[in-house]
């Protein structure tokens, strides 16, 4: 049945009121493409969200920010991820909230679809509220940090980083030009590897594309793990846990074995000093790209993130090549890890919490506190920094119905290994099915 | 060894950048750079000669 946009975008409007997942809708770019729908095409029908630092023809791109404009002008052309978007028959219905200039874990003015007090995480808020409330199939997302991953675990649904180089980042707004990845998020495992089919593969425009194959996501997507080799962390991302986040975590490492993986604990104590490496290239690469802004308007960027500008343009040169030299250590440890281990993925909590009410500041774990967003980007951006495919899928939830997730991460452009193994424990559990109570079903 | 950050040093080393005015030179800025400087040394303490800076965007292993 071909799709009108007018039925796509009014339960969108009704529900986003009160989540306020989405910036702007396009139903102009969406009749057009209803108009041109063939039902043999890879995502035919399927509803996308962009994060609203992808650029998306005749929408404005605002970055979550001021210093683009208030409105921000529309763009000119699609980002090549849109692009390739449509082509492959996907309808995309607007642009999502993204925390200010994709620097961020919380997404201001954004809810969780599972707790409006509390964040759907960030910087990828938006995109993982919209999908998590039923808006979309599936989002785009980028993650310098965990940006995808966090909001995915927040809210309750999948959502991949790939490896470094897969997907194109043309026309995508950059925070962090060597940390930078794009990548979708879907209710399941499957609407992932579906949206990466689609917008993986080298684009000579941006020169930090992977030249090398891609695609063929679907094709292992049920092979089951029987056989497979998995491991898990012992120590760094359990220390400190939240017990709930915890028990859930051990609790899937059985799910896995019982399906027939060999799941082995390693040491990855070596990730110590990745936060602080993974903070001391942000500061400097997002300043550099933000430094016309940083000198014309800082009145118009948050305090916290021009604090951290302001760092990464004064401090020495020496620092960024240590934090480099550092990520040199990690990269190559982490391949002895696979390697001396013969590991085909690595599974961890994807954070060590549940979702954060919108004005909280630190978690209060057994072991001592921690700020949120130290808590978040401890566990999550080792594989920026590794360049690492690494994939949250949902896992369980609290006691306060609150969702947790699960991380599986693989050798780098390994992510039909990573699917398979997402895949095969979400059909294992349940956790899919559960419907957060702001949802466009329950309305 | 640490650069020993203070209100002199921080704030010449902004106007030098240009980024004098953009953010005010407090003790919370101060503390900041601290943490960093320390952060960055910390990494350093760990480093040994022979390690070069990663090649950021080739994330195979081939």
């Amino acid at each position: 049945m071909v799709p009108s946009a007018s039925s796509i975008l009014e339960p969108v409007s009704r529900i986003d009121q009160a989540l306020g997942s989405m910036v702007v809708l396009d139903p102009v770019g969406l009749e057009r493409q209803c108009a041109d729908f063939h039902e043999d095409r890879l995502l035919a029908g399927m509803k996308i969200a962009v994060k609203d630092i992808i650029e998306v023809e005749g929408l404005p791109n605002g970055c979550g920010s001021a210093l683009y404009g208030d409105p921000p002008p529309p763009s000119r052309s699609d980002a090549e991820v849109v692009a390739r978007i449509r082509k492959a028959g996907g309808l995309v219905i607007g642009k999502t909230a993204a925390h200010e200039l994709a620097c961020g874990v919380y997404t201001p003015g954004t809810g969780n679809p599972w707790d409006l007090a509390r964040s759907p995480g960030g910087s990828s808020g938006g995109s993982g509220a919209a999908v998590a409330a039923g808006l979309c199939d599936a989002a785009l997302g980028s993650d310098t940090g965990g940006s995808i991953r966090i909001p995915a675990s927040l809210c309750g649904i999948a959502g991949l980083k790939p490896t470094y180089g897969l997907v194109p980042k043309s026309g995508v707004e950059p925070l962090s030009w060597s940390l930078d990845h794009v990548g979708p998020l879907g209710k399941t495992v499957r609407d992932c590897a579906l949206l990466l089919e689609a917008i993986a593969g080298v684009h000579e425009s941006d020169p930090t594309s992977a030249k090398r194959a891609s695609g063929g996501y679907l094709e292992k997507l049920d092979a089951g793990v029987t056989g497979l080799r998995i491991g898990m962390p012992v120590g760094f991302f359990m220390d400190p846990i939240d017990p709930q986040t915890q028990a859930a975590f051990l609790a899937a490492v059985e799910v896995v074995r019982e399906l027939g993986a060999d799941v082995t604990p390693v040491d990855v104590s070596y990730l110590v000093g990745s936060l602080e490496a993974e903070f001391a290239i942000v500061s400097p690469e997002a300043a550099a790209y933000h430094h016309a802004n940083l000198c014309r308007n800082p009145e118009l960027i948050d305090p916290s993130i021009r604090a951290m500008l302001v760092a990464g343009a004064a401090l020495p040169s020496s620092y960024y090549l240590r934090a480099l030299r550092w990520r040199q250590v990690i990269a190559d440890q982490m391949r002895e890890t696979f390697v001396g281990n013969r590991l085909d993925a690595f599974i961890t909590p994807t954070v060590p919490a549940p979702a954060q009410l919108h004005d909280q500041e630190e978690f209060a774990y057994p072991g001592g506190e921690e700020p949120v967003i130290s808590s978040f980007v401890r566990t999550t951006a080792p594989f920026n920094l590794t360049g690492q495919p690494a994939l949250s899928v949902p896992c369980g939830f609290t006691d306060d119905v609150l969702p947790l997730g699960l991380q599986v991460v693989g050798r780098p452009f390994a992510e039909d290994m990573v699917l398979r193994i997402g895949n095969a424990y979400e059909q294992a559990t349940d956790w899919v099915a559960q419907i957060p109570p702001m949802h466009v079903t329950t309305e | 060894m640490t650069a020993g950050w203070d209100a002199d040093s921080v704030g010449s080393l902004l106007r030098a950048l240009g980024l004098d005015g953009v953010e005010a030179v407090n003790s919370e800025l101060i503390v900041d750079f601290e943490q960093r400087s320390s952060a960055a040394e910390s990494l350093e303490r760990s480093l040994t000669p022979g390690v070069a800076p990663c090649n950021v965007f080739d994330a195979s292993w081939e």
